[in-house]
């Protein structure tokens, strides 16, 4: 039986390793459909996506990472895939370790699957020590305030949804007001948790970023995780 | 505890930022930025209100020393409220505008190889084995 896999690439100013990361997905995986989803970018990730052979969707200006997910999302339910993948556009996440994610919701054991960098002891997938803090902080405070979560890398990119998981969280965001872009993975989490979809993580590895600097956690923005982390709890708790 | 009639109204108002800031939250009104801002700004507010001596050293530090009257404080509180009033509104344009992005957007993909001519082609091939 053939599925039909989307595997989405949120990219945003990434001209320098998009067309690689495209390249590579399409050759080990032809069979699925690799999109491109262009945040406003200004530079040519646009151009460089489209030479590599991928489908791009561009949002008309930089709307923020959540909402670029969940324009992946709405094409991934509209157009009847079984199962979505999250890679990467700066070249972090191996396109080889998507069998991975997909494997547990192929078999039936997760309605979505979550790659973790702190499973394995690659020495790749050490970081920062503020941003690699700031992660197993807010991964374990999750995991002991919430039942039904536990997660080490929750703010990991590399994921997998099943369909089920797709519809789910998408009739969710459709119901909420306001959409919340900087700490998505964490309200996605409890999200999941509280609709019951089962989660789970595997290890991965995830390389150096070979060109720029990470656009999501800056050191900032990491110190500032454990407030958000705050807000997030409250939000969930309330609704 | 007593309170002067200033501290009073300065707690009085930072607190009913506050309670707007979680309602605003609890609706999903406004995002969970606004929300951390408006708490702090509530909190300084009202630390403000209740250590007067905060104002004195402001005014130290700054070489600000003056007393502030009751209608510079009135227009203060009234520019905090109309800030955050300006603020959940321009949070909630955004979100619409932000959702309109989004929706266009998923509706320009066609598909390179739209997945459901796929399952009928893949089901035809199917039923020709059979």
């Amino acid at each position: 039986m053939t599925h039909k896999v989307l595997i989405m690439i949120p990219a945003y100013n990434e001209e320098k390793t998009v067309g690689e990361v495209v390249k590579s997905t399409k050759a080990l995986y032809p069979d699925f459909e690799v999109i491109v989803i262009d945040d406003g970018s200004a530079d040519r990730t646009v151009e460089n996506a489209k030479e590599a052979g991928a489908s791009v969707v561009s949002l008309p200006f930089h709307c923020g990472g959540g909402v670029v997910i969940q324009v992946g999302y709405r094409i991934s339910a509209m157009h009847n895939f079984d199962y979505t993948v999250k890679i990467d556009a700066d070249g972090q996440h191996k396109p080889e370790e998507i069998p991975k994610l997909l494997n547990p919701l192929i078999q039936g054991e997760a309605d979505i699957v979550a790659g973790s960098r702190y499973l394995t002891l690659s020495n790749n997938n050490h970081d920062s020590f503020v941003r690699d803090g700031g992660r197993v902080f807010s991964s374990t405070v999750a995991s002991s305030l919430w039942d039904g979560i536990e997660v080490t890398d929750i703010t990991s990119g590399m994921r997998a949804w099943s369909r089920k998981a797709i519809q789910t969280l998408l009739s969710v965001y459709t119901e909420r007001k306001s959409v919340e872009d900087s700490v998505f993975w964490l309200h996605e989490t409890f999200i999941a948790a509280k609709k019951n979809l089962r989660q789970k993580e595997v290890p991965i590895e995830v390389l150096p970023r070979s060109h720029g600097k990470s656009k999501s956690f800056s050191r900032v923005k990491m110190l500032l995780y454990p407030i958000r982390l705050f807000t997030t709890l409250i939000e969930e708790a309330f609704s | 505890m007593v309170f002067e009639r200033y501290e009073l109204i300065g707690l009085v108002f930072s607190l009913i930022i506050v309670v707007f800031d979680f309602y605003l939250l609890k609706e999903r009104k406004i995002r969970g930025k606004a929300f951390v801002f408006w708490l702090v700004a509530a909190t300084i507010l009202g630390l403000f209100s209740v250590v007067p001596t905060l104002s004195s050293m402001v005014g130290l530090i700054f070489g600000t020393q003056f007393t502030i009257s009751g209608i510079v404080a009135a227009f203060f509180l009234l520019f905090v409220l109309t800030t955050f009033y300006f603020h959940y509104r321009l949070n909630e344009l955004q979100s619409m505008l932000t959702k309109l992005a989004m929706e266009i957007s998923a509706r320009k993909y066609t598909g390179s190889r739209d997945p459901s001519d796929l399952s009928e082609k893949s089901r035809e091939s199917n039923n020709n084995e059979d």
